[in-house]
């Protein structure tokens, strides 16, 4: 631990120094004034460092020529690196207090006081920085981590789908560092395509941790039974078998479409997701509205799906409720909110609607997902 | 802001709650009120003050009310305000908790 004395007197510096070095604190630096503490602190024109000296603890004089130890002490404390370094006043004159303590001083000590409260003050003072300094070790690497977790789960998305006859475009965008919502979608060959978007209960780490498991069992479901009502029965066998069993009710609504572009035709189970937009050229838009309950609560759910044909050209519009809710506010407002906005920028190439979409996100609580299928 | 009140007579609790159900509403649904309300034969959740549930609250609700129907006991859920009814409408709660639970 490293502490940094600054007094303009010699003799208070080496009585410290000594006082400090007897109790076993080895690594102290002096400074006889407030130029030479910036110095040792890198702080140059008032400016912060990029990276902090290595100070625990200033013990730091009040009274001294030129910049006095509460101008100093104001001055450090204004530097980014040294926001959290303690400060103790050094004062032979209780007038200055008020005024230390509002610079940003932690402590003061009398000056001719007894060493064991100098001792005393010294060491919580450094005890404290050190949490200070563990915790904040601690805060990068959860952060560190979570940014990794965030650029690995955007890594398993499906890519962008751009074909004569279809194209899908989303928009992910993940409220922490990581999401409950997932997509996927398939061409299971050039006439039929499958597209999934799920939103698990919840948000932050543990809905991300449902999503990223169901997500890793989609191409053994999806990719294989491919029918709506099947794609449906599979994700609520997977789901109760994997998180059946916890404590607290853990389930996701998911919207799946199969659709058949030779036919101009798609069946669909919504699983208590928000509807599914359906637009087709100056028509209100279909709402592709609930067939089932959300998957994960019951053993036995309802396996009901629904079919509706389209004219080309046709846009479908999927989302999570994150793009449509506000706290205290009508989710189906926000719906019509969306349709019109929606309708009004139908003439967007499709990844450029998706990203125009984004607007209507109300507050970034919670994750949002959106996805875009333009039919030519 | 998440609070609540219980008021019993010889058969019957009615919870009230008040502010939003959200996550951080979990503990205290199933350490307190869930223990406090299921010796009761009728247990009404009155949800008049709440205004908003978030995808974790119906969970809990889900949960809550499902523990309570298989100890036998009648639920019901009362006085919801239309924006809270809307999100149940869509997860389909009625189809999952039974239709007779909403008066």
């Amino acid at each position: 631990m490293s502490i940094l004395i600054v007094d303009d007197s010699r003799l208070n510096l080496v009585f410290l120094q000594n006082v400090l070095d007897a109790a076993g604190y080895k690594n102290i630096q002096t400074a006889s004034s407030a130029q030479e503490a910036f110095d040792i602190l890198s702080i140059r024109d008032q400016l912060s460092p990029r990276k902090a000296a290595a100070i625990d603890l200033i013990l730091l004089d009040i009274v001294m020529p030129g910049i006095d130890g509460i101008e100093a002490c104001r001055i450090i404390k204004s530097c980014t690196v040294y926001q959290d370094l303690p400060i103790i006043f050094l004062t032979a004159d209780r007038i200055h207090f008020k005024e230390a303590f509002n610079a940003g001083g932690m402590d003061f000590i009398e000056k001719g006081g007894p060493d064991y409260e100098l001792l005393a003050r010294v060491q919580s003072a450094i005890r404290l920085k050190k949490e200070m300094d563990s915790r904040k070790v601690r805060e990068e690497k959860v952060h560190k981590e979570l940014q990794l977790a965030k650029h690995l789960q955007r890594s398993v998305l499906s890519p962008p789908i751009n074909e004569t006859m279809i194209r899908v475009h989303s928009s992910y965008l993940q409220s922490t560092e990581v999401s409950g919502d997932m997509l996927y979608w398939k061409m299971f060959d050039p006439q039929h395509c499958g597209v999934l978007l799920i939103d698990v209960s919840g948000h932050g780490i543990s809905a991300a941790l449902i999503s990223m498991s169901i997500r890793s069992l989609l191409d053994g479901i999806v990719g294989v039974v491919k029918e709506p009502h099947l794609v449906c029965e599979e994700l609520n066998k997977k789901m109760r078998a994997l998180f059946g069993k916890n404590r607290r009710a853990a389930y996701f609504t998911a919207i799946y479409l199969f659709i058949d572009l030779e036919r101009k035709q798609i069946e669909y189970f919504n699983a208590g997701h928000p509807p599914g937009l359906l637009f087709l050229k100056d028509q209100y838009p279909t709402q592709l509205t609930g067939t089932t309950v959300p998957i994960g609560i019951q053993n036995d759910m309802k396996l009901d799906t629904a079919i509706v044909t389209y004219d080309t050209p046709a846009r479908i519009v999927l989302y999570t409720d994150g793009l449509v809710e506000k706290p205290g506010v009508s989710i189906h407002a926000g719906i019509e909110k969306l349709e019109h906005y929606a309708q009004s920028l139908y003439y967007l190439e499709n990844e450029a609607f998706v990203v125009k979409l984004e607007r209507l996100i109300q507050h970034r609580k919670d994750d949002v997902c959106i996805i875009s299928i333009e039919l030519p | 802001m998440f609070a609540y009140k219980i008021i019993t007579d010889e058969v019957q609790a009615t919870i009230h709650f008040e502010g939003d159900i959200d996550i951080d509403a979990g503990d205290v649904l199933e350490d307190e009120i869930e223990p406090a309300v299921s010796p009761y034969t009728n247990i009404v959740l009155n949800l008049e003050k709440v205004f908003f549930v978030d995808s974790s609250g119906i969970g809990l609700i889900i949960r809550l009310v499902q523990v309570l129907q298989e100890l036998g006991r009648n639920v019901y859920i009362e006085q919801t305000q239309p924006e809270v009814m809307e999100v149940f409408e869509l997860l389909q709660l009625d189809e999952i908790l039974g239709k007779e639970i909403f008066r």
